[in-house]
């Protein structure tokens, strides 16, 4: 997969103001922890989570996706061509319908010409909107598009704590819900356009984009918790990570050296390492936001990437790797020439 | 306990005492077909009266800070009190509980619900602190008790010796025990190496 004329012309995050520290979720926990001998802090050294944040109560995922986009639009301004495409990336979702994405269209007064859908493609979902708008102004359907991503985790993670404090919970049932406890918010927003609208020469190169469907039911999700069988996610995705690298590297013709950052989906600590050691990543050019932020759904990989601009860690020119992995079982690996 | 409690589980006690004689003067097994009868009615509202007074009187006292296991034991023993006052009624308590004809059933099915309700939410006020400890969750707990007072019943019902009384007597003071022991100590956190663990993508 190549893109020769999209660029990204603008990429906006929103993070929430509210932060809820694991050491916070741990004393709100300190019964379970007491009745069946957990030591403290050991969801942090687990995971590598030190905090995570959540949106006000009350503010729904299509909130924070229209106000992510409606700040990218008020700093950057819209091409004058207009959006043709507005998609929603997010994990989360307000609805079953409509799309969250004609909830953000119509928050933002955008006119009937403009389409709206949504992807849903778990943790990989923004990449694969990028992809999609990418794809469309190549094949001259659009001239720009706008991705947004609206992740919250406070529902999911209140259900969790009050759901492990009923009485008859043990050690098990902590494990299997210990994950959902390291969930996170944010918001992303990443306007595509053709290059004859750019003002920015920020490339979207292109990449590869590998499947593994055989391992589907590894991770299910819902409103309320998540089931998972961890271990071999780990493995499977790791494993499908190294053949798809593989297959971004022959793609865009690029080598390990040429890439100033690998933006990594920010799940925890064993992820991240492991996918390191499998890819043979330069430690120095991966950023570890799980820590702060925890695992922030589909609005990870840009949001790594926005801070990776905004810390002057890609500068203009250089070659940036987005890497992102999400149940299913899939993997995408897209270049971008910032 | 203050004056108002005093006099209101004194008239409780009246309360069950004529239910229970009216009940053992008027009613044998061979007459179990007939609609409820006063005694049917009385004995079940006496009951009912007697949980909306502990009822009452528990979530006051966990409203005021005198919570926790010690006084939801004290709530069982009372409780334990009124059924022992049924004693001389027992066995015609026993028709009431076990008869088939429907009036009888629509009112006991309706006290099975409306006491095991009155229990939980006493025990939710009672335990609060204890909450996510208990081992058995507060909606299971009001019906064991349930289930164990009216045990005590039928135990009562055979009762003929002071003797047999006693054993019935110290089984209510095992069960208390057991309901004591619903609520899980800490345990020790160990001294763990803890390694990060692979979490979902």
């Amino acid at each position: 997969m190549r893109f020769q004329r999209v660029v990204v012309q603008a990429l906006e995050t929103l993070v929430p103001p509210v932060e809820v520290t694991t050491a916070d979720l741990e004393r709100a926990l300190s019964p379970l922890y007491k009745r069946i001998g957990i030591p403290d802090k050991v969801l942090e050294t687990l995971t590598g989570v030190r905090a995570r944040r959540f949106w006000p109560e009350g503010m729904s995922h299509a909130d924070a996706a229209t106000q992510v986009a409606r700040r990218l639009i008020d700093r950057h301004g819209l091409p004058s061509c207009g959006l043709g495409a507005v998609v929603s990336t997010s994990v989360c979702k307000d609805f079953i319908e409509p799309p969250i994405a004609s909830l953000v269209a119509g928050d933002l007064d955008l006119p009937e010409t403009c389409q709206d859908f949504d992807v849903g493609h778990a943790c990989l979902g923004f990449m694969t909107g990028m992809v999609t708008v990418a794809t469309m102004i190549e094949a001259g359907q659009i001239e720009a598009g706008l991705v947004v991503a609206g992740e919250g985790s406070r529902a999911v993670t209140e259900a969790t704590v009050r759901r492990l404090l009923q009485p008859g919970v043990d050690f098990r049932t902590y494990g299997e819900n210990l994950a959902t406890l390291t969930l996170g918010s944010m918001a992303v927003a990443a306007l595509l356009v053709h290059e004859k609208h750019a003002t920015v020469d920020h490339r979207l190169l292109g990449g590869a984009s590998l499947s593994a469907t055989r391992h589907s039911r590894l991770c299910l999700g819902t409103s309320t918790e998540m089931k998972t069988d961890a271990t071999k996610l780990l493995r499977e995705g790791v494993a499908l990570a190294g053949r798809t690298w593989a297959a971004a590297q022959a793609e865009l013709g690029v080598a390990p050296a040429d890439v100033s950052a690998f933006l990594l989906h920010q799940v925890g600590k064993a992820n991240h390492d492991a996918l390191i050691a499998h890819l043979q990543l330069p430690e120095e050019r991966v950023l570890r936001l799980y820590t702060d932020h925890g695992n922030v759904g589909a609005a990870g990989v840009p949001f790594t990437l926005a801070t990776a601009i905004e810390r002057g860690v890609v500068r203009e020119g250089q070659l940036a790797m987005m890497m992102g992995i999400g149940s299913g079982l899939n993997c995408a690996m897209l270049g971008v020439r910032w | 306990m203050s004056r108002d409690d005093s006099l209101r589980r004194r008239a409780a006690r009246r309360l069950v005492d004529a239910a229970a004689r009216l009940a053992t003067r008027t009613r044998t097994a061979a007459d179990d077909s007939r609609p409820a009868s006063v005694a049917d009615v009385l004995f079940m509202d006496s009951q009912h009266a007697a949980y909306v007074q502990l009822h009452r009187r528990f979530v006051e006292r966990a409203n005021a800070g005198v919570g926790g296991w010690t006084s939801a034991l004290e709530a069982l023993d009372a409780m334990w009190e009124t059924v022992r006052l049924l004693r001389g009624g027992a066995p015609a308590v026993l028709l009431t509980l076990s008869s088939n004809e429907r009036s009888v059933e629509e009112r006991r099915s309706r006290f099975y619900v409306e006491s095991t309700d009155l229990l939980e939410d006493a025990i939710r006020a009672v335990l609060a602190a204890d909450l996510p400890q208990l081992v058995v969750p507060p909606e299971r707990l009001a019906v064991l008790v349930r289930v164990t007072l009216e045990g005590l019943v039928v135990e009562l019902a055979q009762a003929r010796t002071p003797e047999d009384v006693a054993r019935v007597d110290q089984a209510y003071l095992d069960l208390r025990m057991m309901f004591g022991r619903l609520v899980s100590e800490p345990v020790e956190a160990p001294d763990l190496e803890l390694e990060p663990i692979p979490l979902p993508w």
